[in-house]
């Protein structure tokens, strides 16, 4: 594994941007020493020899799973349904920020 | 006829008999569950018309993770994100539980989002361990494991992504199973590791295990990773005459406390003189099913929390709390360009390491036995003591949820302090009814020194 230096407060606020998370100043600083203690930790994955071991993807050892054809209406909400948990919406629509 | 103390089997052949009737059964429950919820906070939400129908498991009431959701029951995952958040379709577990009859008495606490071994993560309140209310219950299904282990409810049900049901079942000294990763439906539970999210029991009996599990296994078309494996009958499965070779790995004792290494070799030496043949094995360190699970869980924790918005429904970004904020920081990061093959990548390929391991002892062994958890019951705020602390408290129990093996918690005696200590069992792939056969040849050995009975004694 390559060797991670110690994460800049900038990657910080990189990170919490990526992941839209509202950080406070002190927040970024409480992460910044615990993401860089937590990544020290699973540096231990580098003394292990990887090469041409192959990454898994699931442990349940299922390929190719379908779902059936045919149109099912067990799982659609009504638009009641759908609007049942929102804080925000007019008619039958959810109201978002505008983006443009 | 007195109810108190009755097993989910138990009960069930009274209200077939029409000795107790299931309001009956549920009411007294109810009562309890008021009654001494107070002191152990142990439930979010308590529904109380909540009486169960007919079928296998009709008229019992059962302790639900409030990770589950219930349709039409406020369901929160612990954190105020989903405050008001009423599911507008139920979760195939609970589907199966309604249908064969049981009911769900309440909403148990447990750690924000399932993050945490104390159950202190709860944006809610602090559930109490029923043994010494100056502890934590373990976590993070910390809520369940407290109510099934004071009798609020005669069993319940919990997840476990790595060591959620496990960990907290040996703190409060009750049972409880993690079932192979695939063996039960995923669909409707509020994901966490996608990629080892369990969904499993918490129980007084081994044979209350093997009856939930086989109201709630099997196949689901709602849940691509659920598997087409046929469901044993596990009720009749663990009555059956078995012999295994049980092997002992000498990792998983390294930094255990003495009073558990101790009960656990006791509790070895019974399997042995029961019939069982026991022999050394080795796994590959626990330490590397940490770092595998630190970063694979923190990734798809940071992708399935991505979906919290607060425009469709729930409160916005904002309302997460430190740990959730924490998993998610780490996750985007290992996850970000440049940094994925570093990390994603390499822990999924040591994942494969720690799965060929597990395969191979267990062509050679049936079941892999060992302490479940490093300490007892921890008191309330030494949290703080031990940087890592879920990961610490789980390094047990991670390496079966890395290769979603199927494991489960029994308690094997007391420490000291007079708090429950928890042996693990691990089985191969879909070989649950190795692992409750095992365990259920054990409590009618030793009925698990009567941990589980003194437990709900307290509660009287």
């Amino acid at each position: 594994m390559k060797k991670i230096a110690q994460l800049s407060k900038e990657e910080i606020i990189h990170i919490a941007k990526l992941a839209t998370l509202p950080l406070s100043d002190k927040e970024v600083e409480k992460y910044q020493k615990q993401l860089g203690e937590t990544i020290n930790y699973v540096e231990n994955l580098g003394e292990v020899d990887t090469k041409n071991i192959k990454a898994t993807s699931s442990t349940a050892n299922l390929t190719s799973v379908y779902f059936e054809d045919g149109v099912k209406s067990e799982r659609t909400f009504t638009p009641r349904e759908a609007l049942a948990n929102i804080k925000n919406k007019k008619d039958t629509y959810f109201v978002v920020k505008r983006i443009l | 006829m007195s109810i108190f103390g009755k097993s989910i089997t138990e009960l069930k052949t009274f209200i077939d008999k029409k000795e107790i009737s299931p309001t009956e059964v549920f009411d007294y429950f109810l009562k309890r569950s008021k009654k001494y919820d107070g002191e152990l906070n142990t439930y979010i939400t308590i529904d109380e018309k909540a009486v169960g129908g007919e079928g296998a498991l009709g008229g019992i009431p059962l302790g639900i993770k409030d990770i589950f959701c219930t349709k039409g029951l406020r369901t929160t995952a612990a954190s105020k994100v989903l405050n008001n958040f009423i599911p507008q379709y139920e979760s195939t577990v609970t589907t199966r539980l309604k249908n064969a009859g049981a009911s769900v008495l309440g909403k148990n606490n447990m750690d924000a989002w399932a993050h945490g071994a104390s159950t202190e993560t709860s944006d809610y309140m602090l559930t109490k361990n029923p043994w010494d209310k100056t502890r934590y219950p373990g976590g993070s299904s910390g809520g369940t494991a407290a109510a099934v282990s004071a009798y609020l409810v005669p069993g319940g049900l919990g997840t476990d992504t790595g060591g959620s049901i496990r960990h907290p079942a040996a703190w409060c000294g009750i049972v409880g199973l993690k079932p192979t990763y695939g063996r039960v439906s995923r669909y409707g539970v509020i994901a966490m590791g996608s990629s080892f999210d369990c969904p499993g029991t918490m129980t007084l009996t081994v044979e209350d295990t093997a009856l939930l599990l086989k109201t709630i296994a099997g196949p689901d078309p709602f849940d691509a990773t659920s598997s087409p494996q046929e469901v044993p009958d596990y009720p009749a499965e663990i009555k059956k005459k078995k012999k295994y070779k049980i092997g002992i790995a000498k990792e998983y004792f390294k930094g255990v406390d003495e009073e558990i290494k101790n009960k656990v070799i006791e509790a070895i030496a019974i399997l042995k003189k029961i019939g069982h043949e026991v022999k050394e094995v080795s796994l590959l360190s626990h330490q590397y099913s940490i770092s595998i699970y630190t970063i694979a869980q923190r990734a798809e924790v940071s992708s399935n929390l991505a979906r919290y918005d607060g425009i469709r429904f729930g409160n916005g970004r904002e309302a997460f709390g430190e740990e959730a904020k924490r998993r998610i920081m780490l996750g985007t990061y290992t996850l970000s360009y440049g940094y994925y093959d570093a990390f994603y990548k390499m822990a999924q390929k040591v994942r494969t390491l720690v799965i060929e391991n597990f395969k191979k002892v267990l062509s050679d062994v049936d079941l892999i036995v060992g302490p479940n958890t490093p300490l007892t019951a921890l008191k309330i705020g030494e949290f703080e003591k031990y940087p890592f602390f879920g990961e610490l408290m789980d390094q047990l129990n991670e390496p079966a949820s890395v290769a979603g093996l199927p494991a489960i918690s029994i308690p094997v005696g007391l420490d000291k302090k007079n708090l429950p200590i928890g042996m693990q069992i691990i089985g191969n792939y879909f070989d649950e009814s190795s692992i409750l056969n095992a365990a259920f040849q054990f409590e009618k050995e030793t009925d698990f020194f009567g941990v589980i009975k003194k437990g709900i004694k307290n509660y009287e």
